[in-house]
């Protein structure tokens, strides 16, 4: 009888685990995007647009870790460090200067809307595997995505 | 190796189709009036190969409807941004950061776009260049 230990060869990769890599990653890479326009929004809506997005990043922090612990309760291991995100994410990165509050305030849209279609990736998947718990995680990232551009779009009407 | 080339060619072209359905979205959200200026810019974005004509086009569409419609203009900019290259006496191009600042600015025409982009390259070309011949072409 030999002795197994359990290395990252060991654990489990599926279609459902994967695409919970991708939603970590886009998740990470909104949550980085999001921090830096909170950083450099300048302008007369600062004050509404820095708190706005200090709100969602926290949420995204959560949110992130869920995800995480998610895939360590399906035995697979969690993707980390800023490279490896990077690479695993579709989200682009807005250059670090200044520009105007609105194209940051367009660039999260952009961003949320790739956080969005990794969240349906995930939902289907799980439903094809018939994980209910996982698919109900990515239901509610769904829902939180949406509402947020519900509100960046808000903001951007008529400005 | 031909067929790379093809492959990569129509890889980089659909941008053209990308930008083509932003513009798309913009015609039941405008009044019937501006939809012949709409399609003059779509056809220039997917088949067009007089950038300045089509650069023309997208500053008189921003110029009219950007106020109201700040997302798709945004995200035609930014694909203009990555999809033209400027470059001056058949040469030194400008670098993509200063082609989006460039886009950012909110200039009406091809005139006095090419006047800042003028200002942009004088900066950083030999004076003896001057003055400079303008160019736009697709990056492929």
């Amino acid at each position: 009888m030999t002795t197994q230990t359990k290395t990252s060869s060991s654990t489990k990769t599926s279609p459902v685990t994967q695409a919970l890599e991708t939603l970590l990653a886009d998740s990470y890479a909104l949550l980085a995007q999001t921090h830096l326009a909170h950083w450099n929004v300048e302008g007369p809506a600062f004050f509404q647009l820095h708190a706005a997005f200090q709100t969602q990043y926290e949420e995204l922090f959560t949110a992130i870790d869920d995800i995480a612990e998610r895939l360590r309760a399906l035995d697979a291991y969690a993707p980390g460090g800023l490279k490896t995100l990077a690479a695993k994410s579709s989200i682009t990165e807005m250059a670090s200067g200044a520009a105007p509050a609105k194209d940051f305030v367009a660039h999260l849209i952009d961003s949320q809307e790739i956080a969005v279609s990794s969240a349906t990736a995930l939902r289907n998947s799980a439903e094809e595997h018939g994980d209910l718990e996982t698919q109900d995680l990515a239901i509610a990232r769904i829902q939180t995505h949406q509402k947020t551009l519900w509100m960046l779009k808000s903001f951007l009407k008529n400005l | 190796m031909g067929g790379l080339d093809q492959q990569a060619k129509r890889d980089a072209s659909l941008w053209r189709s990308d930008a083509a359905g932003i513009v798309e979205e913009l015609f039941p959200v405008v009044s019937k009036e501006g939809w012949d200026l709409l399609l003059d810019l779509r056809q220039g974005l997917l088949h067009g190969t007089h950038w300045e004509k089509t650069l023309s086009l997208f500053l008189a569409c921003r110029k009219r409807w950007e106020a109201d419609h700040y997302l798709p203009f945004w995200r035609l900019r930014n694909l203009l941004a990555q999809s033209l290259r400027l470059s001056a006496n058949g040469g030194a191009e400008v670098s993509r950061e200063v082609m989006c600042r460039l886009l950012q600015q909110n200039h009406s025409s091809w005139q006095t776009w090419k006047s800042a982009a003028e200002a942009e390259l004088s900066l950083i070309l030999n004076p003896l260049e001057l003055p400079l011949q303008m160019q736009l072409r697709e990056a492929l």
